[in-house]
């Protein structure tokens, strides 16, 4: 069977499918690929034309490697989350490249890792709780592990292991193990959501009718330009300046920007 | 900051997986309230996003598109939206590169509908 697989639900995710073999998993609940190696500074050697300094290329093995441990980690965030329904197409697309994996094996490594997830004293979920460094905890002392001290240093109370695993390029299931422990170890706590806004006054911020925002303006910071009522937009900064000619007109936008 | 937008705000993030933040912002650039992670300059973001959705406007209007709705900016790193909220303000929200976008789409247009009541009615 070659097409794709939908997963829909949270974070949902798309198996693709070459000849019977998952070649891909692709889902917003874990990094793919090219954010893995874009981020840990090594690039696949179709973009090295577009390299940065100090970025390191890699070979053929080394990206299928990749891609495989990306699907194993994608495969794991569809299923430690939600499937509210299946879709299944066949043969549409360009499927990803990739050696491809057998469907059952991905499918139950998967779920070995959720269970392994779950047993632990105070799991977490990876794309939903969102982790905040502990009262008392030390965030620059307390990591031990370079793991650890990369969660520590962005458990922000905003930021859920899906969210750290992206910033990290590190696999969403090495992150939420990591912080499930973590959260057992009086290190990390469950950022509370202040999400009800219901019961303070609500007030106008924004004048009825097309008026110009001249209360608004009044207090904007001082960084920004002002807005003058009736104005077509902010105060020249400088001189305005006119092109004569096309070397004229390079020069404005060199300028300008 | 208005409590009531920051709610929507908040509520979106925690609908839509990828988000990083948002923010509100008069049409001509001054905020009026964020959802947004420390590093992110708010008022300075404001201001670009409206000046880039006003660019966007004057593009729908000379190719006879319509009402904008939406500019979506993507880089390597993850994408900015930027949502016209009615006549008067603007939503910008930004993702890393594994935003949902089909989530977002789907979520983005009740959020607007609520937020441009919001800043309209006060509700």
């Amino acid at each position: 069977m070659t097409g794709t697989l939908h997963a829909m639900g949270r974070p949902g995710g798309v198996f693709h499918y070459r000849a019977g073999l998952v070649v891909a998993v692709r889902t917003p609940g874990a990094p793919g690929p090219e954010t893995l190696l874009a981020r840990s500074g090594r690039i696949a050697a179709a973009e090295a034309g577009e390299a940065g300094e100090g970025a390191r290329t890699i070979g053929a093995v080394e990206l299928d490697v990749v891609r495989l441990v990306a699907a194993y980690d994608a495969a794991f965030a569809v299923m430690v989350g939600t499937v509210d329904d299946c879709l299944l197409r066949t043969g549409d697309g360009p499927e990803p490249a990739g050696r491809g994996e057998e469907p059952e094996r991905l499918v139950r490594e998967a779920l070995r890792r959720v269970d392994a997830l779950r047993t632990l004293p105070d799991p977490v979920l990876p794309h939903d709780d969102q982790v905040a460094v502990a009262a008392g905890a030390d965030r620059e002392t307390a990591g031990g592990t370079p793991i650890r001290r990369e969660i520590l240093l962005l458990a922000d109370g905003r930021r859920t292991c899906r969210d750290i695993a992206y910033a990290t390029a590190h696999g969403v299931y090495a992150v939420a193990v990591e912080v499930s422990r973590m959260l057992a170890d009086g290190l990390l706590e469950r950022a509370v959501l202040q999400e009800d806004g219901a019961g303070e006054p609500a007030r106008p911020v924004l004048p009825r009718g097309p008026a110009p925002p001249a209360e608004a303006a009044a207090g904007a910071p001082q960084s920004l330009p002002r807005r003058t009522p009736g104005g077509s937009g902010p105060a020249p900064a400088r001189p305005e300046k006119h092109a004569r000619n096309w070397a004229d007109f390079a020069r404005l936008r060199h300028s300008a920007g | 900051m208005n409590n009531a937008l920051t709610a929507e705000m908040l509520g979106l993030r925690r609908r839509v997986v990828g988000i990083t933040g948002s923010l509100v912002a008069t049409i001509d650039g001054l905020l009026v309230a964020s959802d947004t992670e420390d590093h992110v300059e708010a008022d300075h973001l404001a201001a670009v996003a409206a000046a880039g959705l006003s660019i966007a406007r004057r593009t729908v209007e000379v190719t006879d598109r319509g009402a904008l709705l939406q500019t979506m900016i993507q880089g390597r790193k993850g994408c900015t939206a930027v949502y016209a909220v009615g006549d008067m303000a603007l939503m910008v929200v930004l993702g890393d590169e594994g935003l949902d976008l089909v989530s977002l789409h789907g979520q983005s247009r009740p959020a607007l509908e609520r937020i441009g009541s919001i800043l309209t009615e006060g509700e």
